[in-house]
């Protein structure tokens, strides 16, 4: 296999939150890598740092919330240094975020057809390219494998004329051609009917349908199927696996379920109080996970493919991240802890090629 | 074989809307229907489905917490729904129930001690302060917390104390049986496993009957003797928990299984999906209410509604043609559609 490209990269980033009962030190040198057309799932417990990681790479951040080093370099820029209409532009054309609750990110007012549409507003170039393709050709099937692999620059369609009716039939029927991507069944009455009108799968999917119509290089999906119920999260799965199989976007998939992460992703990253402390393969770190968190979680999650006599479970609870622990932050519920755990946050190593995992006890192995 | 702690026989719980100028009912939210089953001395009864199912309904109005519209349960002999004065009140000190949300079940102006010694007091448990104390710190041991967390509130806990404060309240009252409302699903992954082997822990101790609430099929399995399956206020199948996990005979039940998300990334799920969503309960469909997404229904199952027969020695399945479908066929056309 060929060098993957680099889409993504976090370097070391700090980050505090102001409140009134103190710092929260929400992220303590996060680092991570994405590669294109990848899926890499972000897995940790509430708290841990992995939404926060995902609303600073889209400059979501809240009032409340400094920086305090480190760099999210996108495509070999830093967006972290970018002003608030760049990342504006960045979030309407490169990068797309799902939500847990769609109810909250849809606006109540406004029907998801026009709010699909809006997102072609935003991407004139791209509308304008279409508007071009199907008036040459009238019978033109979309293919909406290509709207996710070639995001042409939009150079044909910038002096090009088209009427304003053009443009909003071609919007509309953009529209349709996602939402029935995401498999929707009948996607003209989706595309009339406002949010409280649909079920959560399905405003789900609209949302979906919205993130995928910009044509992202990078999808960030922050925990979009933990409301969902299991044979509705088991279709949006299948649905991303598709995905995953037929376009280069990436996908960063941020959840708390191991299992759901097992299903869908090609790489896996651990976070624990404000870092990662792992990253792995699927495969190799379900087969054998290097840093005692991601061991201990393995254990003490159920299979439902078997009866455990008894589950085991980890010591102690998540930690405070007004006062989080020193040094390593697991350090107070590792069986493994040693004296060295408690005054230094060990760097992340690593170990076997495509390994990472920050702990003292892979020192050793690795020099 | 064991007794029936708690018999509950076609059981309705239906909320009435109200419309028009007059506020006239105007037709009822059907939120659990005519659902029967029986829960036994020592066992844990895990009650699953989707949500809107009715699940937590069940629990609710068992308890009394909602209006019943028809039916009847008998807990030991006690006629619940009928209850009153002395036997309403034991009702109330024999059976507790964990909610779901400990952020919202604790009041956040008491202390632990003091919701503790409230519970206490009202039902004459204690006669002074100074015990009320010592059987508090005895309920805080139990669930794992110490004597320095009796003065603190709630809001110095993280979700997982919480729920052992709940716990630990539920206890004070000396119950034999607890509705655990989805216990564990505000909690993180990290201390769900603990939580849960305290209640597994909790129960053989003090030979509690559990009717556990989930939709986490896999925590159900690993709390449960045997487990009833709930579809849009109906029971569809009640079997030992094997059964179900192994050969299920619903199709809900099969499609449900199916859709587990198993912590194996070698594991090859069966391509096997149910299409849309659990239809809205004002307007059920007529006749089996699973019929608008199961794969197998016929014109008889939009007229008929199947009852919940047992078909061996303690499985129930509502369906009319329970033993005659084939589920893995089906999965293997779904399968190839989809290709």
């Amino acid at each position: 296999m060929t060098e993957r490209e680099v889409l993504l990269k976090i370097e070391d980033l700090k980050l505090n939150f102001h409140t009134y009962r103190g710092e929260v030190k929400a992220l303590n040198g996060a680092d991570l890598t994405v590669y294109r057309g990848e899926v890499l799932s972000l897995v940790g417990e509430s708290g841990c740092g992995k939404s926060t990681a995902a609303h600073a790479i889209l400059g979501l951040l809240p009032d409340n919330a400094y920086i305090l080093g480190g760099r999210i370099i996108f495509k070999g820029e830093d967006l972290l240094k970018k002003s608030g209409a760049e990342i504006r532009e960045i979030r309407a054309k490169q990068i797309a975020m799902i939500f847990q609750d769609p109810m909250t990110y849809l606006n109540p007012v406004l029907t998801a057809g026009t709010q699909l549409r809006e997102v072609f507003d935003l991407n004139e170039d791209f509308l304008k390219q279409e508007t071009i393709l199907s008036l040459e050709n009238p019978g033109r099937k979309p293919d909406y494998d290509i709207y996710l692999t070639t995001r042409t620059s939009g150079e044909t369609a910038q002096d090009a004329r088209v009427s304003k009716g053009d443009l909003k039939a071609t919007a509309n029927r953009l529209s349709r051609d996602f939402l029935t991507l995401t498999q929707l069944p009948d996607p003209e009455r989706i595309m009339t009917q406002y949010p409280h009108e649909l079920s959560g799968g399905m405003r789900q999917r609209v949302m979906i349908a919205m993130a995928l119509a910009r044509r992202p290089y990078l999808l960030i999906a922050d925990e979009i199927t933990s409301a969902l119920d299991v044979t509705v999260q088991a279709q949006i799965l299948q649905f991303l696996k598709a995905l995953r199989d037929k376009t280069d976007a990436a996908i960063l998939f941020i959840t708390h379920d191991l299992s759901v992460a097992a299903e869908l992703s090609d790489r896996i990253a651990v976070m624990y109080g404000g870092s990662v402390v792992e990253v792995a393969p699927t495969a190799e770190l379900f087969q054998r996970p290097l840093h005692p968190y991601t061991q201990l979680l393995q254990k003490s999650i159920p299979d439902v493919r078997k009866v455990e006599k008894r589950l085991d479970s980890i010591p102690g609870f998540v930690p405070d991240m007004i006062s989080p622990p020193s040094g390593c932050r697991f350090h107070p519920r590792c069986p493994y802890a040693r004296e060295k755990c408690h005054l230094e946050k060990p760097p992340m190593i690593e170990v076997e090629k495509g390994r990472f995992v920050a702990c003292y006890n892979y020192e050793v192995q690795a020099s | 074989m064991k007794g029936a702690i708690l018999t509950v026989r076609n059981l309705k719980t239906w909320f009435p809307m109200r419309g028009g100028i007059l506020q006239r009912i105007s037709g009822y939210l059907k939120a659990v229907d005519d659902v029967s089953f029986d829960v036994l001395e020592g066992e844990t009864l895990g009650l699953v489905g989707e949500s809107g199912a009715g699940k937590t309904t069940v629990a609710n109005t068992l308890l009394r917490l909602v209006p019943h519209h028809d039916g009847e349960a008998y807990f030991k002999d006690t006629e619940i729904f009928s209850a009153k004065g002395r036997d309403l009140r034991n009702l109330r000190r024999s059976m507790q129930i964990i909610f779901q949300d400990p952020y919202a079940s604790l009041d956040p102006r008491q202390t632990v001690m003091s919701m503790l010694m409230e519970v206490l007091r009202t039902h004459g448990i204690v006669s002074d302060k100074s015990e009320a104390r010592e059987k508090a710190l005895e309920l805080l041991n139990k669930v794992g917390m110490t004597d320095e967390h009796l003065f603190r509130y709630p809001h110095e806990f993280s979700g997982g104390q919480r729920q052992r404060i709940a716990v630990a309240r539920a206890l004070a009252l000396d119950p034999v049986f607890m509705f655990l409302d989805e216990p564990t699903s505000f909690l993180d992954v990290s201390v769900q496993a603990s939580a849960l082997n305290l209640l597994k822990d909790l129960q053989a101790d003090r030979r509690l009957t559990y009717v556990f609430i989930s939709h986490n099929l896999s925590v159900v399995r690993y709390m449960s003797d045997r487990i009833a399956v709930m579809y849009l206020g109906k029971v569809v199948e009640i079997a030992d928990k094997k059964v179900i996990y192994v050969s299920p005979e619903h199709p809900y039940t099969y499609f449900l299984m199916a859709a587990i998300p198993v912590p194996d990334p070698t594991y090859k799920r069966k391509e096997v999906l149910l299409t849309g969503d659990i239809p809205s309960p004002v307007n059920a469909p007529s006749g089996c209410r699973f019929r608008t997404r199961c794969p197998f229904a016929t014109d008889r199952c939009t007229r008929e509604e199947p009852p919940l027969t047992e078909i061996r020695a303690g499985h129930w399945v509502a369906c009319h043609y329970v033993g005659s479908l084939d589920f893995e066929k089906i999965g293997a056309g779904m399968a190839a559609s989809a290709a």
